[in-house]
């Protein structure tokens, strides 16, 4: 048979772990809309129990002894958490590349009433109005203008690019920078919940929030060692953290996926409409006529290295006036060129749309993992309202149940003796 | 699944973005007039845009030069008819002269006006459009016949004044004055033939009738062929207007809204989105704490 005074050991157990049931709901309730936090749950057990002689068995009976409290964790799926970083990795790739390719069609202009391809229009019909009345002073002076104006529309969309490109270029060491925080970060918090232990759910929940962070900048895997560390390598193997310690990203380590790829994709696709654009110019400018030097030029329109082309090179004939008139080149076609440059066009869009679509199919998955992981990890303030009336439930009742001991001892102690 | 209002709250938010969005899309559409904005909204609709743009500036300048053709082939034609018209007095004069009852009072004054008839030719020889001379090939800045003994050696040219009016279409607009009153050397050469007439009046030698058939002949047979052109490139100028209302109808059908269309489609996703408003509003707010006590 237990001690009297057990009951009050009982009701104590019983009260704190409604005590801490209740602020386990706070703390959920607090951090509803806290980024990353799991929701947390305090896993009660029967404690060991008792045991006391019964007459209705051979061996005894088992008198429980109330609750312990078990452990606090978090409700989390890690294959769902694993799930999410990959889909961020791809869709953070595709977010660059679609922002690049969307800065590209607003430096080409296009369809618009000012771009290359009316400069171009303009200075056919400024030839062919020379060509109507090839003396004429005004038709001359026209062509130049017309000259001066293409030059100038095709540098700007030059520099629009150069520009996009050098962004990049900082993008990409800012975004390296940014990585190598998150895992120096990472380390620390490793080298934290070590020291810990396992279950230090909120130090659990902000490694959780940097690694997402991290996953959308590279591909990465983790590796959950038993002691709560968390190994994290490139996909290919490359170790970037190893418990507390810390292998920087540099411009050598093999990124295949994430931002840092997107931004490496989007240099080489901005290259490539640069060079696309530089080639269809200088197509333009040869058609119409084009030397090295303007010694050389007479009646030739543009001034241009042809072997080493370069836009931000080309300049309009400045010896061009009423004694050395414009000559067009009879044997060049600009039609080809403006060919070309609609070429340009089509493909910058196709791709643009191709990289917009994916892009809003990643982010649909990767919604769709997230609601999922809300799903399990996040806190329902319904629920937790329910629980908290719940746990006051139990809380008032372990309560009352030490006042119904206190009344038994009161019996026992007052009201027996002293008579 | 268990949902959660942080769920509830992203997913309102979301599709409240994306409905929005939508809504601007369809807005810039209708307020611009146009579909397309650029590249992506339909890459190959750009590129044929682009294309048929081009292709209307080219027309744009191609109606242009039919018209500056056709004022030098109307002002080339004007002027041979008038020439037509002076030698058609010239052989008045001459059939008049012929006649051996006249005087040589009246030969001479015949010759008188056959000199001035003469100096018309050669004026008409030398008229202008929009300052340039008319028979003097590409050289148009100089007059073909600049004194009266002129056309005794050939001083003009007789390049071909062409304008382009369509795609490789190139059409002569001149008459040269070979053809008109041809060469210094040729027998006929109406210059020539014109002086040898009023020459002739008065030292009683006999009137070249026969020239100066020819000679009306030639610029009736060069008029005739201009007239020709004329009509060609009015056709030419009548297809690039048609094809003009082609493409201009084929652009507005990729890059212009269908307003009925759009403004139903603008007020369906305004109303879409006021739903997503008033939905979200009413999901978001309630939770058990409104319910107990």
């Amino acid at each position: 048979m237990g001690s009297t005074f057990q009951g009050l050991e009982l009701g104590k157990r019983g009260l704190m772990a409604g005590q801490t049931s209740i602020a386990t709901t706070g703390h959920n309730i607090a951090n509803a809309n806290t980024k990353g936090y799991s929701r947390q749950q305090v896993n009660t057990t029967t404690s060991p129990s008792l045991d006391v002689w019964t007459s209705g068995a051979v061996n005894p009976g088992q008198l429980g002894t109330g609750v312990s409290i078990e452990s606090i964790t978090r409700v989390r799926d890690r294959f769902l958490d694993q799930q999410y970083r990959d889909q961020s990795a791809t869709s953070g790739e595709w977010s660059v590349k679609q922002q690049t390719l969307d800065r590209l069609e607003t430096a080409i202009n296009e369809p618009s009433e000012t771009g290359l391809r009316f400069s171009m229009d303009q200075l056919s019909g400024a030839w062919q109005d020379l060509a109507n009345d090839p003396d004429s002073l005004s038709a001359q002076a026209v062509v130049k203008e017309r000259a001066d104006a293409f030059v100038e529309t095709a540098q700007s969309m030059d520099r629009s690019m150069t520009n996009v490109k050098d962004d990049l270029n900082q993008q990409l060491t800012a975004t390296m920078d940014e990585a190598n925080g998150y895992l120096k970060q990472i380390a620390e918090l490793n080298t934290s919940i070590q020291r810990n232990g396992s279950q230090s759910n909120d130090l659990l929940d902000k490694r959780d929030v940097l690694v997402e962070k991290l996953s959308e900048l590279v591909p990465i895997k983790v590796n959950a060692q038993t002691n709560g560390v968390y190994n994290i390598t490139l996909r290919d193997g490359t170790s970037l953290v190893d418990g507390s310690n810390v292998s920087n990203i540099d411009a050598n380590t093999p990124i295949t996926g994430g931002k840092l790829a997107g931004i490496n994709e989007s240099l080489t696709l901005v290259a490539n409409y640069q060079n696309k654009l530089n080639a269809t110019v200088k197509e333009f400018a040869v058609a119409n006529g084009m030397s090295a030097s303007t010694a050389t030029a007479g009646g030739n329109l543009f001034i241009g290295d042809e072997a080493n082309f370069s836009i931000a090179a080309l300049e309009v004939n400045s010896s061009i006036n009423k004694d050395n008139p414009p000559i067009l080149n009879q044997a060049g076609d600009s039609k080809i060129a403006q060919g070309s440059f609609q070429a340009l066009v089509g493909e910058l869009g196709a791709e643009s749309q191709a990289a917009s679509n994916s892009l809003a199919n990643h982010e649909a998955a990767l919604m769709a993992t997230d609601n999922h992981r809300q799903s399990v990890t996040g806190v329902s303030v319904d629920e937790e309202m329910a629980n908290l009336i719940k746990y006051q439930h139990s809380y008032s009742a372990a309560a009352r149940f030490i006042s119904t001991t206190d009344q038994m001892l009161d019996t026992i102690i007052n009201r027996m003796a002293a008579r | 699944m268990r949902v959660t209002q942080q769920m509830l709250h992203q997913n309102s938010v979301r599709h409240m973005n994306q409905n929005l969005s939508r809504l601007e899309k369809t807005n810039n559409q209708v307020s611009s007039g146009k579909l397309l904005h650029k590249p992506s909204d339909d890459p190959n609709g750009v590129s044929k845009a682009m294309n048929l743009k081009s292709a209307l500036a080219a027309n744009g300048q191609y109606e242009r030069n039919t018209g500056e053709a056709t004022l030098w082939l109307d002002e080339t034609d004007q002027t041979i008819n008038d020439m037509v018209n002076v030698m058609q007095r010239v052989r008045e004069l001459a059939v008049q002269g012929s006649n051996d009852t006249l005087s040589d009072h009246d030969r001479s004054a015949i010759a008188t006006e056959v000199e001035e008839l003469t100096e018309q030719v050669r004026t008409f020889a030398n008229s202008k459009v929009n300052g340039n001379y008319l028979f003097n090939g590409q050289k148009t800045k100089e007059s073909p016949y600049p004194d009266k003994d002129s056309y005794k050696i050939d001083s003009f040219d007789t390049g071909a004044k062409s304008f382009t009016i369509g795609d490789g279409v190139v059409v002569q607009v001149n008459a040269t004055a070979d053809k008109l009153f041809g060469n210094a050397t040729d027998a006929t050469n109406l210059f020539q033939t014109l002086n040898n007439f009023s020459e002739g009046l008065r030292s009683g030698t006999p009137i070249p009738l026969d020239q100066i058939d020819q000679g009306m002949e030639r610029l009736l047979s060069t008029g005739a062929e201009i007239g020709a052109r004329h009509n060609r490139v009015e056709a030419v100028g009548n297809r690039i207007k048609d094809s003009n209302i082609e493409l201009q109808s084929m652009l507005s059908s990729i890059e212009d809204i269908d307003y009925a269309e759009a403004i139903i489609r603008l007020k369906s996703e305004e109303s879409i989105y006021q739903a997503t408003l008033a939905a979200s509003s009413k999901i978001i707010q309630p939770s058990l704490m409104d319910f107990l006590r």
